[in-house]
């Protein structure tokens, strides 16, 4: 093997490189790759499981924006009911009062024109007494003679019956 | 200007001849886990200085290989393997660059004749390195091969007897696998010791280069070679692991 000659190739040089390059292997294994992997393998799965508990965390995040937002809405509707029932509650007191109110206008309108016209019947019939006797007191002076006291009595009657039945 | 093929022995040690070659494989090897040992002693969930670009590399070279293999377990497994090779070619190119801009020489006084000698020289300059890289990638794609498939399902690639085109079909594969070796190996060396005398030659050629006898000092000119060969010195260990990979991948797929 001329070739080998040229390039002066030694099996025993070959031996020994390959030898030496084994051991730079396994020592290279033992205090630069396995660190490093096992490094790199670590971190990953740590990368991992925070990226895992950073959707878990915004997943219930969401959930309670979810659920705040349901109460909330609930709470605006219980509210609007609340009002919407107070509201009613206030127009019917307020009907109420008014239409107590309206009936004790009525009640009194209603007195006040018994009173009234009870008054007036009084007045009308002093007034028609009044009147009787103006009548027979004129009637006396006129024909000059004086009535016996039932006479009188009796007249008074029968023009107060007059009047009365106009 | 000396350009030689083959590394020099700088001395021997019990018959065995340490190169120079031989010399910066440790050395590169030892800064290479020099560097791995500052940054792995204390990894930190939260990264800090050299630990980033340490992981940049790591888990680049991490998903290029899961994205071939599909596979985590498989990646893991033959992750050590892979970013070795990477590692050490690729420092290994840049220190070669490194190395020519600054040679150091020593006195080569166990060699037989007694010369002046690089002390350090390219690693992949050297057939002999390359060519271990290569063994141990084919080597250990067979073994890969057999462990995942086992002995019979596995070498029934090479040694098929279901038919003659199936033989022959078998024959190429064999023929294919062992032209590995001299691919993985000498596509490196020549690309790397290519690369290394381009350099030597434009460096030498502008350091002296006289218009009417006046030396012209063109002292920028190599610099872009420079770039190149740092882009080329990367790319070639790109390839490497990227073969390494795919033949790690075939091997240990079931075949049709």
């Amino acid at each position: 093997m001329e070739i080998l000659e040229l390039f002066s190739v030694d099996i025993k040089i070959i031996l020994f490189n390959i030898i030496s390059f084994i051991i730079f292997l396994l020592l290279l294994r033992k205090i630069l790759y396995r660190p490093v992997l096992k490094m790199l393998e670590k971190r990953r799965k740590k990368i991992e499981k925070s990226l895992k508990e950073a959707k878990q965390i915004s997943a219930k995040m969401e959930k309670t924006d979810q659920q705040v937002e349901k109460t909330l809405k609930k709470a605006k509707k219980q509210a609007l009911l609340i009002i919407e029932k107070a509201k009613e509650n206030a127009d019917k007191e307020k009907n109420k009062t008014k239409e107590q109110a309206r009936e004790e206008i009525k009640q009194l309108k209603d007195k006040t024109a018994k009173e009234l016209q009870e008054e007036k019947a009084n007045l009308v019939n002093e007034a028609r007494q009044e009147i009787v006797n103006l009548v027979v007191e004129l009637s006396k002076k006129i024909i000059k003679r004086n009535i016996k006291q039932e006479d009188q009595a009796k007249i008074n009657q029968e023009l107060l019956e007059l009047i009365k039945r106009r | 200007m000396h350009i030689s093929l083959a590394a020099d022995k700088v001395f021997e040690l019990g018959g065995l001849p340490i190169t120079n070659t031989m010399i910066t494989v440790w050395v590169v090897m030892a800064m290479v886990l020099v560097g791995a040992y500052l940054v792995g002693r204390n990894i930190q969930s939260v990264p800090r200085g050299m630990q980033n670009v340490a992981e940049l590399i790591l888990e680049g070279l991490y998903n290029y290989y899961n994205s071939v293999f599909q596979d985590k377990k498989k990646t893991k497994k033959y992750f050590a393997l892979l970013t070795s090779f990477f590692l050490i070619i690729v420092i290994g190119n840049w220190t070669g660059i490194l190395i020519e801009l600054f040679p150091i020489y020593v006195q080569a006084p166990l060699a037989h004749k007694s010369h002046e000698v690089h002390l350090l020289r390219g690693i992949n300059t050297d057939l002999n390195v390359t060519l271990s890289w290569a063994l141990i990638s084919v080597g250990l794609v067979q073994f890969f091969g057999v462990s995942s498939l086992g002995f019979f399902n596995y070498f029934s690639k090479f040694i098929n007897l279901k038919g003659p085109i199936d033989f022959f079909v078998g024959i190429i594969e064999i023929i294919s696998e062992l032209s590995r070796i001299v691919t993985f190996s000498f596509r490196l060396f020549g690309n790397i010791l290519g690369g290394g005398i381009v350099l030597l030659i434009i460096s030498e050629m502008t350091s002296s280069f006289k218009v009417s006898g006046v030396n012209l000092p063109l002292f920028g000119t190599p610099i872009p070679f420079y770039g190149l060969e740092l882009f080329v010195g990367f790319i070639q260990a790109l390839i490497f692991t990227t073969l390494t990979l795919v033949f790690i991948k075939m091997a240990t797929e079931e075949h049709h």
